[in-house]
């Protein structure tokens, strides 16, 4: 574990509840973009997220330090976030697909930083919906949040050999998905 | 995955990333994010609940699922020998109720001396009267003589006993 990590939980746990801040926020967007990639509903990751932090500030006590901050705080947003899926059911999938598609926010503060934000959405979510659930969650934190094969499988309470096998058949499905709808992106043209 | 693949997807992975990146922190603005880190820290950090003695709750939960299995054991059993009892008290009650019905005297009762002595006599029912006679007779008589052969009849309807006395020559004794 880093050792600014490891100070900044020792201070939260001898009672400076302010230390909290800086120990999560350098997590904020990847915590956001892989309860995203879980629920596909912006308002169930947020609140997802959410969730997550209180429950991480809660049993703070209980993070290991073999696991290491990162991935303790990954594996609590993968479990809640795996709720709210359950809840929301496959049939709210496409309902939520569609809301999201309408973000207030992009059209108010920033008309062009909006459009891009968005269009990197649509292309995250054209890329990775040809996914399972379980083959974007290890191409996500493998691929995306770059961490090891171990601590995604311990993330995901699943084996290494599980997730070699599902991080192949997604590198695959994403290659192929790629090559029809970006294959200038690829390099293959060139 | 080939090597002409492996650097495809290395550049669709590099294209992936940069939108990731992009989207980063979408849906949250400082003025939620400080609110909630606010909402945190009001709560108190807590060790996850595992109990004095964590190493003795998978005992205990055995141990639990053990005596409400050998309760639930207990009272099926309990249950099946009372439908036994209640079932062999309803037996008794029929058989009861057909012995009381099988030793109802018959409307006529048919004379109760042998056949072959005197046939019209044999035919033809019996006073209540005669019957009586009769009965107080037989009870009169010596229950058990060994050299004399006696032939016994019961009604299998009515449960009436009949015993003819002979003498050594297989011939009806007359009443005394």
């Amino acid at each position: 574990m880093d050792q600014k990590e490891l100070e900044l939980i020792e201070r939260v746990l001898a009672g400076d509840a302010a230390a909290f801040e800086p120990l999560v926020t350098p997590y904020r967007g990847a915590l956001i973009g892989l309860a995203s990639r879980i629920v596909t509903n912006p308002e169930d990751a947020r609140e997802a997220v959410q969730e997550a932090l209180l429950k991480a500030f809660c049993y703070l006590k209980s993070c290991d330090p073999a696991l290491g901050f990162r991935s303790w705080l990954y594996q609590i947003v993968v479990n809640t976030a795996r709720g709210y899926r359950k809840r929301a059911g496959a049939e709210l999938r496409g309902l939520a697909e569609a809301v999201s598609e309408w973000n207030p926010r992009t059209l108010t503060d920033d008309p062009a930083a909006g459009h891009e934000k968005s269009q990197a959405k649509d292309r995250l979510r054209q890329c990775l919906d040809v996914l399972s659930d379980r083959e974007r969650e290890v191409f996500w934190l493998r691929e995306i949040e770059e961490l090891n094969v171990e601590d995604t499988a311990r993330i995901l309470k699943s084996s290494s050999i599980s997730v070699r096998v599902h991080l192949n058949r997604a590198r695959r499905k994403v290659l192929e998905r790629f090559r029809s709808k970006y294959p200038d992106l690829t390099g293959e043209n060139q | 995955m080939n090597r002409r693949d492996q650097a495809a997807f290395k550049n669709a992975r590099a294209s992936l990333r940069q939108w990731a990146g992009e989207d980063d922190g979408s849906g949250w603005t400082d003025e939620e994010w400080r609110r909630l880190m606010e909402r945190a820290a009001a709560q108190r950090t807590e060790p996850i609940k595992t109990g004095r003695f964590p190493l003795l709750r998978p005992i205990v939960s055995v141990a639990a699922a053990l005596v409400v299995l050998v309760w639930a054991a207990i009272s099926l059993l309990k249950t099946r020998s009372m439908e036994l009892s209640t079932r062999n008290t309803a037996g008794r009650a029929e058989i009861a109720a057909s012995a009381i019905e099988a030793f109802r005297p018959l409307p006529q009762i048919v004379s109760l001396e042998p056949a072959g002595r005197d046939q019209s006599a044999s035919s033809r029912p019996a006073a209540p009267s005669d019957t009586r006679r009769l009965l107080a007779s037989a009870a009169s008589l010596p229950m058990k003589d060994e050299n004399k052969p006696a032939f016994t009849w019961i009604s299998p309807e009515t449960g009436l006993k009949i015993v003819w006395f002979t003498n050594n020559n297989l011939k009806l004794e007359d009443l005394p």
